[in-house]
């Protein structure tokens, strides 16, 4: 069986093709704080979204709690105008 | 627990920050992104934990006797053992109630009517895709590819590392072992590269994939006899954006996520539909699947080992790539299509290339329909479904049911962008990193909810964890 035999090496050894190769770099500190800031906008803008996910854990106390802060801070950011983001683009 | 979800988020966010915190500690690293990756698969079904671990344990025994073996024979002997033992143990949870329906089947068609006994065999998500990492682990280490074995760490992270885990891309062991010896850099983490990914994915997936087959490709795939020509020709197409958005965001996410914890993975996909002939479309389509195919099963058999002998070599690959797929005929036929019009193609057109303009126009064009005509067996339940949608591209006397403006342009849209600049990604990031940083971070927060809003309600399992 060639397979066992004498297998060809040219194929394996070449690496292959990689989207991130030619990529700028970034700072670990940097990553962060802009992983950190995409976090909070997300928060800011998806307290629909928030919603909608602890409503759909399964029932127990911490997923309660979880749900009533939820609908708080939905109710807060209804209040500033900022879940009429999303709101706005589901009706799209 | 899916890509798309908050679910994923979370737990993303919990393993980056503790990963990154360790970054000087290399083991202990290794060990808490083994730990996430076991998490993340036990989110499935935590018993397949106990099969992931051994598979790499045991693929792990197998590469260090490998290695350590004092002559050619007695490492044959151990290669063959330990791939017989891998596509053994596939094979018992992937084909063993395909085969017994199969026999069955034909022991009925022959009037000897013995039912013989189905097992209650649940499948492995990904079991496909973490066999053939241990596959190329022992192969590499075999042929030399690998210099020296991986340590039992390494090796439960090749095989586990969660961003690949269910669904690709392949990552060689030769590609991957290389990088989990070094520690990672945090000075230059291609970071906007990764957003830029995992945003592109979400939104193929979430938006695209998704939109397109609750809206389109389900119900006409469901009842094909319901529907006319029109309907099912724009399922067809539908389909074929829809697999592709769907697999190619996966495979997108996972490099991105990857990159974002300091590792790199193969590219998976380069526009397969622009191209110009069937051999040149898997060189563009799951790659990391197809270059695996080649190096480890086409070319060992002889490959373009002149006139019938490629012939055959190209059947068995394609063969064996649509059981690889799944365990159904429709699968088969599939992979038997495809092997068949490969064949037909190194015929018609040997090694000539295909010119600009109208020429390879046209080859585009036959080479999509070559290969929607493929996927109409892919997607459906059984050969009696597939037969029954072909013969409905007849019916031209109804009008479309299903054609919505939006479902259009988001067909017309997935297609047309297979043709758009190559360098798109590095021109994008060009342009991103000219803004300033905060505005940046400020604009993936806010695409994330967009993504999340333009999708139906609920996220769908990708296509690829059935495999």
């Amino acid at each position: 069986m060639t397979y066992l035999s004498h297998p060809s090496r040219s194929f394996t050894s070449r690496p292959p093709a990689e989207m991130v190769r030619g990529a700028r770099g970034m700072p670990l500190g940097e990553v962060a704080r802009t992983v950190a800031v995409a976090a909070v906008v997300a928060v800011l803008l998806g307290s629909r979204a928030l919603l909608d996910w602890t409503a759909a854990l399964p029932v127990s106390p911490a997923s309660d709690a979880l749900l009533s802060a939820a609908e708080t801070w939905h109710d807060l950011m209804d209040g500033l105008g900022l879940s009429r983001f999303g709101d706005t683009i589901r009706k799209f | 627990m899916l890509f798309p979800t908050l679910n994923f988020a979370l737990f993303f966010l919990v393993v980056f920050s503790l990963t990154w915190a360790l970054r000087g500690r290399h083991t202990l690293r290794l060990a808490v992104l083994t730990a996430a990756s076991y998490l993340f698969y036990g989110f499935w079904d935590w018993r397949f934990c106990a099969l992931l671990f051994a598979s790499s344990a045991g693929n792990w025994l197998f590469g260090r006797l490998i290695f350590a073996a004092p002559d050619q024979a007695r490492r044959r002997l151990l290669l063959a053992g330990a791939l017989a033992l891998n596509l053994g143990v596939l094979a018992f949870f992937k084909y063993f109630n395909f085969f017994i329906g199969s026999m069955n089947d034909l022991l009925l068609t022959l009037g000897i009517g013995r039912d013989l006994p189905f097992l209650a065999v649940l499948l492995p998500v990904g079991i496909s895709f973490f066999t053939f990492h241990g596959i190329s682990y022992l192969v590499d280490l075999y042929r030399g590819t690998l210099d020296r074995p991986a340590t039992l760490l390494q090796m439960l992270l090749y095989i586990s590392f969660f961003p690949q885990l269910v669904a690709g891309p392949i990552v060689r062991a030769a590609h991957f072992l290389p990088q989990l010896r070094q520690p990672v850099d945090p000075a230059d983490i291609a970071a906007t590269r990764a957003f830029l990914l995992i945003l592109g994915g979400l939104f193929k997936k979430v938006v695209v994939a998704n939109q397109l087959a609750t809206g389109l490709v389900d119900p006409v795939f469901h009842d094909p006899s319901a529907h006319g020509a029109v309907d099912l020709l724009l399922a067809v197409y539908g389909y074929a954006v829809q697999i592709y958005c769907d697999f190619s965001a996966y495979t997108d996410i996972a490099i991105g996520v990857a990159a974002l914890l300091g590792y790199r993975f193969p590219q998976n996909f380069d526009q397969p539909y622009r191209a110009a002939g069937l051999r040149e479309f898997w060189r563009r389509w799951h790659i990391s699947l197809s270059s695996w195919l080649r190096d480890y099963l086409y070319i060992p058999l002889g490959g373009n080992d002149g006139g019938w002998r490629r012939t055959r070599n190209l059947m068995i690959t394609m063969l064996l790539g649509g059981l690889w797929h799944g365990a159904a005929w429709t699968f088969v036929l599939w992979g038997l299509l495809h092997g068949l019009l490969l064949v037909a193609e190194h015929h018609l057109v040997g090694r000539r290339e295909i010119a600009a303009g109208w020429g390879r126009v046209a080859a585009v064009a036959v080479t999509f329909h070559c290969v929607c005509l493929t996927w109409v067996f892919f997607r459906s339940p059984d050969l009696a479904h597939a037969v029954e949608f072909l013969a409905g591209l007849a019916r031209f006397d109804r009008p479309s049911e299903v054609a919505t403006p939006l479902l259009l342009a988001l067909l017309a849209g997935g297609l047309a962008a297979h043709f758009l600049p190559r360098d798109r990604l590095e021109r994008i990031e060009d342009w991103v990193v000219r803004l300033p940083r905060t505005a940046q971070a400020a604009a993936l927060g806010a695409a994330i909810v967009v993504i999340d809003r333009l999708g139906p309600d609920g996220v769908a399992p990708f296509i690829y964890f059935q495999f």
